[in-house]
């Protein structure tokens, strides 16, 4: 597999936020000692593994959890047989209601793409660790469907409309195409929203006076801070759904935005010891990177850090 | 905790809040021993911190459609086992008499105060750690053993994280100090 890497890397450096508490450095040097000697002081698990269990056990009982309905009182031969299909009957009913009501959640692990057909015909290309829930047969007047993550739809038009929440933001279709980002673990919780075919309204979750129509090409985002969402601008199509040809592309991207990414992508664990330059940002585009190592070699060589290779991921120091 | 194990613990609160049982399970396999050890600091009773994690899970399940999937679970779960076990201790102290189970907490050994030869670090620092002021002890275990980050330990122990910080930093600067004046006495004792 040839490896087209690195086109251009270009920085800007953004120091305004940086009080971020996720890594444990101090400044001063002598407490960062004592904190890493002092895990030696970790108390063991009081607990051991037959304990948990008796202990779950005895929860389920008392919350009246139980798994397998035991009949609570004896019941003559004939009249189990028949309570039998009774109780079939009722489990039925239940869990035929349960399939109505309760929606269907769909969470991709690490490392993987999936796409999923929805009831209506509908398609969602789902971005790795991105978790979507919908109502397993768009009962009512809507298609309602909640992303946490990132996600390409293909919406077949319909009356009804089609509706994403994502982290507090709404995007509202009748039939086209658009890809959402929106990372409940990214600094901002932002959503972005782009069109790639048709229209899109796009407004903070119950302030729909505050929508904004995004036609094909455009794109808007929005986070919290925001009242309401950008202006529509024009964007690159291939680059903001780049992810499904396998690309990276990061424009202006913070460095811990970043670090969420691959760590989705590879399925790995990137632990920043350098918390300060978490909200600096990069820009830099891959085609089809399949060695983090060099994507970080890149960031590292750029930002003037270190990395090095963990277990299960890597670390990135000063 | 990770931060992966964090987002999974919220995957887990959306599907309890669904009454999936299963979630329950896996949540219960991944923070019962660490609750019933947050519990045990309070308690230094392991019976009596079983108790308190086990009846935390069963109110969790029967308000289950309460759970707010936008704040963290664990957070709450911390939350809710630290002032119930706070409670216990002010309960137990109204009583006249109670008869203390032998104390079979690992890290007793260091708040005995009589101290054979303690020479290993781990010790030392049990020790140092249990002589910590209350709310100092409590932040940097919370941060050091439990994995918390400011905002959780913050939203656990109802203060800023900015106060959370303070204490951080004040325990490890006491910690320092110790570490400091034994380093100065061991390396006397070395020289004679």
């Amino acid at each position: 597999m040839i490896r087209i890497k690195k086109l251009v890397i270009v920085l800007k450096m953004n120091d305004k936020h940086n009080h971020i508490n996720s890594g444990k450095r101090f400044e001063d040097e002598s407490l960062n000692k004592i904190w890493e000697m002092s895990a030696e002081a970790e108390e063991s698990d009081p607990v051991n593994e037959s304990e948990v269990e008796s202990a779950l056990k005895n929860v389920k009982e008392r919350a009246g959890i139980n798994e397998e309905s035991k009949p609570a009182f004896f019941i003559s031969e004939n009249l189990w047989l028949k309570s039998r299909y009774m109780i079939a009957a009722v489990a039925l009913i239940v869990l035929g209601l349960y399939v109505f009501y309760f929606p269907k959640t769909i969470a991709v692990p690490y490392g993987e793409i999936a796409t999923v057909e929805l009831p209506d015909g509908s398609t969602a290309e789902l971005n790795s660790g991105s978790t979507l829930s919908y109502n397993r047969f768009f009962l009512g007047s809507e298609r309602n469907l909640s992303l946490n993550g990132e996600a390409y739809f293909k919406v077949t038009s319909s009356e009804k409309p089609f509706i994403v929440e994502a982290n507090k933001s709404v995007t509202r279709v009748a039939g086209t195409e658009f890809n959402i980002r929106s990372w409940s673990t990214d600094p901002d919780r932002e959503t972005v929203v782009t069109v790639a075919d048709g229209k899109v309204l796009f407004y903070p979750i119950d302030q729909s006076e505050n929508q904004i129509e995004l036609l094909k090409g455009m794109y808007s985002r929005w986070n919290f801070e925001m009242a309401e969402p950008s202006s529509p601008e024009p964007v690159n199509i291939t680059e903001l759904a780049g992810w499904r040809q396998n690309r990276l592309i990061f424009r202006d991207q913070k460095l811990a935005v970043i670090f969420n990414e691959l760590e989705r992508r590879f399925d790995i664990r990137i632990d920043l010891e350098a918390p300060e330059v978490a909200s600096e940002t990069l820009t830099a585009f891959y085609t089809d990177p399949r060695n983090p190592a060099d994507i970080l070699n890149d960031i590292a060589m750029v930002k003037n850090l270190k990395y090095s290779e963990t277990a299960n991921g890597f670390r990135i120091f000063k | 905790m990770s931060k992966k194990e964090n987002e999974q613990i919220q995957i887990y609160a959306e599907h309890i809040r669904e009454s999936n049982h299963q979630y329950f399970d896996k949540l219960f396999y991944l923070l019962y021993p660490k609750l019933v050890r947050f519990a045990m600091r309070y308690t230094k009773q392991k019976a009596a911190a079983n108790d308190i994690v086990q009846e935390t899970f069963v109110m969790l399940w029967e308000n289950r459609t309460n759970i707010e999937p936008d704040k963290s679970l664990k957070s709450y779960m911390f939350k809710t086992v630290r002032n119930r076990s706070i409670n216990w201790l002010q309960s137990k102290a109204n009583q006249f008499e109670v008869l203390d189970e032998p104390v079979q907490s690992p890290h007793n050994v260091a708040d005995t105060g009589v101290s054979e030869d303690e020479n290993s670090t781990a010790d030392l620092f049990k020790k140092w750690i249990n002589e910590l002021p209350e709310r100092q002890k409590e932040a940097f275990e919370l941060s050091r053993f439990d994995g918390l980050n400011h905002q959780e330990i913050a939203s656990v122990m109802d203060i800023s994280e900015k106060t959370v910080n303070n204490h951080i930093v004040s325990a490890l600067q006491i910690l320092r100090d110790n570490y400091d004046s034994h380093q100065k006495i061991s390396n006397r004792t070395e020289n004679e």
